[in-house]
């Protein structure tokens, strides 16, 4: 594994617990849903030639919010020319296909929008944010459900690492609640559904001064065999590691947010080492991994998907 | 750093299974473009390109069996048992783009009804047809998902972080509602006559002609290809991507995004634009893009003091299957490196007089070592590929 050394240099996160980082302390929840304001919603897909504001999805709003959360460290100045946003996200718009697949059945193909691949596809998020908020650089999307959101931001920093971009938007998002598919999710993933949107802002480490750094990533297969999840812990971790962070160790609902869900326990590993905060309980079968109760200097984040693949990500406290 | 070889070629596409069968209509330039009249028509567009003699697999998507097949024939091809350890440890990088669609359209309709169908990606489809333990990527970055996953597992590969990789793309529309949705996009031509439909860098081109196809490659690490007496057909040197923030779905005139993402791709190669004897380009024949993708060959290439390279799509061939079009240039280019012969752009006749470029009418042999691959699509990102003969 290729040793990595890239700068967390902003954040942003919206979830049902609210929106910024200090959200993520909250407990009191109401909804599965994020709370976005109808404002911020349309101030997201704000200055848009497309029928964005109208059509675009939810998912795409979130992405493009939490995207101009993780570059407001940064004023007004111009962002580099390989500017680019990697984005995970497990699922297209499913609710508009499936309206737009009711319309085809019972009117025909003519009665069908003209846009309905700008708004309804995985990429429609990572698209739209690169056109809204100016990015030259590389545009990708990942598609692995719920581990999207990890692989995402370790490929993120990979290309970072490797000089192809001096800063990436890299995160996930997914927003499968009020679907007629909740149930075949609960099914296939035992959680509820629930949304949410996380971006971490990815620069070269030399110079930036930053508080937390990641250092490695690698994904493989695992399957419900614990002992292959530990291993692929330890490989990332390469010898110290404090405590694993996984979306099931996020509070209720943002388990059930899948590639959100994996972005979000990487912004909640950055509030970690940036706060010195204690870090959240791993799930049980990384217990034997962590030393709880002491100040967290490397955090190993962990995402598994449903078809076994497995992620790990080694993100550090850096000296500033 | 190890350059990424080449040690395996599969494909699945519209002109043939299997890559001698592909690379020979390809060389005569045959076309698959034939007339298509799904259920619920009629509809603005009456051709696509399918793929004969491939029936879908019950309960996947038929992009997931494409993947399959070609991705079994990548291996024969580099010599690997399914089962090895080799395989086993292998990565596996997939670029979608519209091929869940249908996936996605069997869920909503509970044709397939069980659950964890709704998340098979063709990444998951594959890792449990070849028991692949490697690290696994699903690309749904649209058109450019097919050269990008062949980027990714090539740099990876480079840095030590996988030794083995099956990389490429597969994708499939050809089902009533995405070809629906197609047509209604305006992306697909009227022409309905097959053989004037989907014609790259013709002056008399319409829009494109939506296809179906998958090909897979074998990447290796120089050593591990040379550990086990590996055949390398040819090497993935650079990879470069751009955006040029402008629209979801059109390029912006100019082209000058393009030509940044060839010129990273060149710079990852160590190479340079005087470097380059072929282009295999993403061309589909749709209108404003195919003279933007000219503009910005033309720009990377301007002060270039050897004859400009020539510049040939294969989707006058195969029509335009999304994603899997990145990953079948790339089975083309190696092909044309290895045979040292280059295809030429099927349903090209009329040339438009600004367009400096030779886009080849007949097959031609010409040494080659370097060949740059371009895509672009939907969502506003472009992508270069460098492969090379050695």
């Amino acid at each position: 594994m290729k040793n990595l050394a890239v700068s967390v240099t902003g954040v942003g996160a919206i979830s049902p617990l609210g929106t910024g980082m200090d959200a993520l302390r909250t407990r009191e929840i109401a909804s599965r849903q994020c709370r976005l304001s109808p404002t911020e919603q349309k101030s997201a897909g704000s200055g848009l030639a497309e029928d964005l504001a109208e059509q675009g999805s939810r998912a795409t709003f979130l992405a493009i919010a939490a995207s101009r959360m993780a570059l407001a460290g940064r004023g007004d100045g111009p962002l580099p020319e390989t500017a680019g946003i990697v984005l995970g996200t497990s699922l297209p718009d499913l609710g508009a296909l499936e309206q737009h697949r009711h319309t085809f059945d019972s009117q025909g193909g003519e009665a069908l929008s003209p846009s309905i691949l700008h708004f309804s596809l995985p990429l429609s998020h990572a698209g739209f944010a690169a056109v809204t908020l100016g990015l030259s650089g590389p545009i990708e999307t990942h598609a692995e459900p719920v581990l999207a959101g990890l692989s995402a931001i370790g490929h993120a920093a990979r290309a970072v690492a490797g000089g192809e971009s001096e800063l990436l938007l890299a995160g996930g998002v997914d927003s499968p609640t009020g679907l007629g598919l909740a149930r075949p999710l609960r099914d296939a993933l035992g959680i509820e559904p629930s949304e949410a949107c996380a971006i971490l802002a990815l620069e070269p480490a030399a110079g930036t001064g930053h508080a937390v750094a990641i250092e490695g990533f690698a994904s493989r297969f695992v399957g419900a065999d614990v002992q292959r999840k530990a291993a692929l812990v330890r490989a990332v971790a390469n010898g110290d590691l404090d405590t694993v962070i996984a979306p099931e160790s996020l509070p209720d609902p943002l388990p059930g947010a899948m590639a959100g869900a994996a972005a979000m326990a990487c912004a909640w590993a950055a509030l970690v080492l940036e706060r010195r905060d204690p870090p959240p309980p791993p799930p049980g079968w990384a217990r034997d991994l962590s030393r709880p109760g002491e100040v967290a200097n490397r955090i190993v984040v962990f995402a598994e998907g449903p078809s076994g693949f497995a992620g790990a990500l080694l993100m550090k406290a850096a000296r500033r | 750093m190890e350059p990424a070889c080449i040690t395996g070629i599969g494909v699945v596409s519209p002109l043939g299974v299997g890559k001698e069968r592909f690379w020979e209509a390809l060389v005569l330039g045959q076309s698959a473009v034939e007339s298509y009249r799904p259920e619920g028509g009629p509809y603005a567009s009456a051709v696509a390109a399918r793929v004969k003699g491939i029936e879908t697999t019950s309960g996947q998507a038929r992009g997931s069996t494409l993947a399959i097949e070609a991705a079994r024939l990548a291996l024969a091809d580099a010599g690997l048992g399914p089962g090895s350890a080799a395989v086993r440890e292998s990565g596996i990088y997939v670029g979608e783009a519209l091929s869940n669609l249908s996936l996605w359209e069997a869920c909503l309709d509970g044709e397939r009804g069980g659950a964890p169908d709704v998340l098979a990606t063709s990444a998951a489809c594959l890792s449990r047809a070849f028991r692949l333990e490697g690290e696994a990527i699903t690309l749904a970055s649209g058109c450019i998902g097919g050269l990008a996953a062949i980027g990714r597992a090539a740099r990876d590969v480079r840095n030590g972080d996988v030794r083995m990789a099956l990389a490429g793309a597969s994708d499939s529309t050809l089902s009533p509602f995405p070809f629906a949705v197609l047509c209604k996009a305006k992306l697909l031509s009227t022409c309905p006559i097959p053989e004037r439909a989907g014609r790259p860098f013709d002056s008399e081109r319409d829009m494109e002609v939506t296809a179906e196809g998958a090909a897979f490659l074998v990447l290796e690490s120089a050593s591990a290809a040379r550990a086990r007496g590996a055949r390398r057909l040819a090497v993935v040197r650079g990879f470069g991507m751009a955006g040029d923030a402008y629209h979801f779905k059109y390029n912006k005139p100019g082209g000058l995004a393009l030509a940044r993402a060839a010129r990273a791709a060149l710079d990852d190669a160590g190479l340079g634009p005087e470097d380059v004897d072929l282009v295999l380009a993403h061309a589909s024949g749709f209108r404003g893009s195919d003279a933007i993708e000219v503009a910005a060959l033309g720009a990377l290439f301007a002060g270039r003091t050897r004859p400009l390279p020539p510049v040939v799509s294969i989707k006058g061939a195969t029509g335009q299957p999304f994603s899997a079009g990145g990953s079948l240039q790339a089975a083309a280019a190696a092909l044309a490196l290895e045979r040292q012969i280059v295809p030429p752009t099927a349903h090209f006749d009329h040339a438009d007089p600004e367009d400096p470029f030779d886009h080849v009418r007949r097959a031609i042999k010409q040494e080659s070592e370097v060949a740059l691959l371009t895509s672009y699509g939907y969502g506003g990102g472009k992508a270069a590929l460098v492969i090379t003969r050695r």
